[in-house]
């Protein structure tokens, strides 16, 4: 259904860079993003020493990716009207431009930009600064601060637990020649997808990619070695405390699950599947939430968050409360009862269809996540409509997901400073 | 284009067709006069308004209506306008044909204006709205840089409420019959209605017209200068790991000012482009921030610099910023010509959001216009660099706030 709506392209260059091109005629902005599979996660790969890299390797290459022998990437992008900018998540790098002119130039950049990596001793030094103010001004954030401390509290060695940024001290350790060692092996155009969202036609992006040298000559990726990741099923720690200058305390309480497998498919549905439950048993579609509003313990700041990935899975209530020990007792008082019924369901399904419909509307947006699902090798408009094939079976399964993991909780306090 | 049509004295429907989108949306914006006691009690009406109405008197309810409209969506929030502020209401409903369903858009419009028209207002339901706006803005003081804005502003008030339109903790005293009042008073506000996508005009209006929103409403004065005071420096501590320092300087330029296009350009080259004078001299250059912004509030006619640093660092980038305020004189073509490039690009994408477009219509309806992107457009390329570097010249610096993040021990 979602893809008769849209006019959409996927081909693979001779270099095997994946691309997706999305025809939106109706829209003056047109955008592309570049995403490479290595991000905040990627810690635990081994570099040409055999040692794992610094955490926040990955986001340190994207600041400096933006420097280039000919000049100014920045000035160049500036000089065409597009702005250009990037992004570092736990799994990958994505590099981005949004114009209503020079459209072909700018991909050319974007493409140039991904292309090559040329570094000093110097710069890399200089940028150590710029990414440490970074990093504070994240530190600085409580809801970075509950997440950062959620994933230390349930995981022993999953490199999740290190910030996408790292700390200043592996920033600080970090070098050239480490930079360009994670360059050369995860830079290349067959580990990398492209999506172009635009109001050209089809063919026109496709000429302009395929002409780019990038999307030539084909050649095998490096290696990439990693550590081997062993994760105790049992949580790091049950408790955290800490303080910062905050006006409320806020907590997490996390349930560290079992719900992931190496399909990313799959894994999606059981996102999805435990949402739903989630949502119907734990948001105002259940009528005790305006007892439990009353009652203080919950107020409107009470959120949910649920993410299955292929080596890790986890549920986070996120609240705020004078005394948190009184939510997290309610929450192990309700959480045994999580459940969605067939009203639910359906009423669910209508709303996610509707969310789904919305989402075709904003094309930077909609670049965005079709390159996440893209490097996940999931289609978009297929995880649209997993949620519509939604039955009660994989309810049930998640279900059983989700009571399983009732024993394996980390609890988080941040309070103010006293 | 819009269509416009007066439905009543200062009320005014825009209606745009658009089949851009997969949704319709229905924007009504309130202007009220400025006070401390109306930003408090508008907040906690749109706080009421989100949550039931006499049609839906449960949340349980409310979210059922809006589910069976596939994922209808309510949001609201307020903005300055000089001397008065709005109260911004969206409704978005996906449009019936793309669920093949016909009664969908009138389904749609019905509920919005059930919404808008019937809040459940009794003592529990705002005692639960008062709470979740005192919450919400002590969450607000959490965030260094909200924080910091706010108080950076508190110096110009009363003269400039436009700086600052936070609830404060005075709204836990709102009553009912206050809010009763004030809802009464908001429908006699100079209103304006916009529709951007698929939804059949008449049976908007005919919808509109039909409603209590249907009186005619009363006018307001908009724009407020910021008068410039001397030059003052404040600090205040927090415990945080960043330090947050603001520059507020007075444009002495009003939105209406033929110079007002001048004085944006000139705010991007000075620091809204990763190439502009502030980012290239204090984090490229110095690497003493990640992030360094100047931005122009445009009704109140002033001019902020914000950028996070490490406290030791404070006087060193203040004194870097006036600098590139004396450098500006000789700003190179370059710099003009993508600043002018950003400005074009930015006004040119606004078609793709709804919001962005119904700002330009409404701004411009405040100076009696309707905006008229190809005017612009030549406006902002046939402005010169002396157009620009004068116009800078006319800011006036008055304020220097610093938050002190300093580690706790």
């Amino acid at each position: 259904m979602f893809k008769q709506l849209e006019t959409i392209e996927s081909f693979v260059t001779p270099s095997n860079m994946k691309v997706t091109v999305l025809y939106k005629p109706d829209f003056k902005q047109q955008s592309m993003i570049i995403g490479v599979p290595f991000g905040g996660i990627h810690s635990n790969v081994l570099n040409q020493h055999g040692q794992p890299y610094h955490s926040g390797l990955a986001h340190f290459l994207e600041h400096k990716l933006f420097e280039s022998e000919s000049g100014d990437i920045m000035a160049a992008f500036s000089s065409l009207g597009a702005s250009v900018n990037a992004f570092t998540s736990y799994q990958e790098t994505c590099y981005y431009f949004n114009t209503t002119s020079n459209f072909a130039q700018s991909c050319d950049l974007l493409l140039n930009l991904v292309s090559s990596c040329t570094l000093s001793e110097e710069s890399v030094e200089k940028e150590k600064g710029i990414i440490i103010s970074e990093l504070a001004m994240y530190d600085a954030m409580v809801d970075q601060a509950l997440v950062k401390n959620m994933y230390q509290a349930l995981y022993h060695t999953h490199p999740i637990r290190n910030d996408i940024g790292g700390d200043a001290d592996n920033v600080n350790a970090i070098s050239k020649e480490e930079l360009m060692d994670a360059f050369e092996r995860f830079y290349h155009p067959s580990l990398m997808h492209c999506v172009c969202v635009t109001n050209q036609s089809i063919e026109e992006v496709k000429s302009l990619i395929l002409a780019h040298p990038l999307a030539q000559n084909p050649s095998l990726p490096p290696q990439v070695d990693s550590k081997m990741l062993v994760e105790p099923r049992e949580v790091a720690l049950t408790h955290v405390s800490k303080t910062m200058d905050i006006e409320e305390s806020k907590g997490i309480y996390a349930l560290k699950l079992n719900a992931h497998s190496n399909s990313p498919m799959e894994n999606m549905k059981m996102q999805f599947a435990i949402r739903f439950i989630l949502e119907a048993s734990l948001s105002e579609m259940n009528p005790q939430y305006q007892e439990w509003i009353d009652e203080g313990i919950i107020n409107d700041f009470f959120d949910m968050d649920v993410d299955v990935s292929s080596t890790y899975s986890y549920v986070a209530f996120i609240c705020e409360h004078e005394h948190l020990d009184h939510v997290f007792s309610w929450l192990d008082t309700v959480l045994p009862s999580l459940d969605c019924d067939e009203v639910s369901l359906n009423q669910l399904k209508r709303r996610y269809l509707g969310m789904s419909l919305k989402a075709l509307n904003k094309p930077s947006s909609l670049s965005k996540q079709m390159i996440r699902y893209a490097l996940n090798e999931l289609d978009f408009f297929d995880v649209l409509h997993l949620f519509q094939d939604m039955s009660h079976i994989d309810i049930q399964q998640a279900r059983t997901a989700l009571l399983s993991s009732l024993n394996h909780v980390s609890k988080v306090k941040i309070e103010p400073i006293e | 284009m819009f269509q416009t049509q007066e439905i009543a004295q200062n009320f005014h429907f825009y209606h745009k067709l658009s089949t851009q989108f997969k949704d319709n949306t229905l924007v009504f914006r309130f202007l009220l006069p400025m006070s401390q006691e109306s930003i408090n009690t508008a907040l906690v009406w749109s706080q009421l308004c989100d949550d039931r109405t006499t049609f839906a008197p449960t949340k349980q309810q409310m979210l059922r209506v809006m589910d069976e409209l596939y994922d209808a969506s309510y949001g609201s929030y307020l903005t300055t306008y000089g001397q008065s502020f709005a109260l911004t209401v969206v409704f978005k409903g996906i449009e019936g044909s793309f669920v093949n369903n016909e009664t969908q858009n009138d389904a749609f419009v019905t509920w919005a204006l059930n919404v808008l028209t019937h809040v459940l207002m009794t003592e529990e339901t705002l005692k639960e709205a008062k709470l979740n706006v005192f919450q919400n803005m002590k969450r607000e003081q959490e965030n260094s840089v909200k924080h910091a804005l706010a108080l950076s502003a508190e110096r110009f008030l009363p003269q400039s409420y436009g700086l600052k339109v936070e609830g404060d903790e005075s709204v836990m005293n709102l009553t009912l019959d206050e809010l009763i009042k004030f809802q009464s008073l908001l429908f006699q506000q100079p209103t304006a209605c916009f529709q951007v996508g698929q939804l059949d005009q008449e049976m908007v209006m005919n919808h509109l017209k039909k409603s209590i929103l249907n009186q005619d409403k009363s006018s307001l004065l908009t724009y407020t200068l910021l008068n410039p005071l001397p030059l003052d420096r404040q600090s205040v501590f927090k415990v945080s790991s960043q330090s947050v320092l603001i520059k507020t300087y007075a444009t002495n330029i009003d939105y209406a000012d033929e110079r007002y296009l001048a004085l944006r350009v000139g705010a991007i080259a000075l620091g809204s482009l990763p190439t502009s004078l502030l980012f290239t001299t204090v984090r490229e250059k110095h690497s003493l921030c990640y992030f360094i912004t100047a931005s122009v509030i445009a009704f109140d006619g002033v001019l902020n610099i914000i950028t996070g640093i490490d406290k030791e660092n404070v006087d060193q980038v203040s004194l870097l910023i006036d600098e590139q305020w004396k450098a500006f004189k000789e700003v190179s073509d370059e710099l003009i010509s993508q600043a002018k490039l950003m400005m074009l690009n930015s006004l040119r994408s606004s078609d793709d959001d709804v919001m962005s477009t119904v700002n330009l219509m409404y701004a411009s309806s405040l100076k009696n216009e309707v905006f008229d992107l190809s005017r612009v457009e030549s406006l902002i390329l046939n402005l010169s660099k002396e157009d620009i570097i004068n116009a800078m010249n006319q800011c006036v610096a008055c304020n220097e706030f610093v938050l002190l993040g300093e580690n706790h021990v």
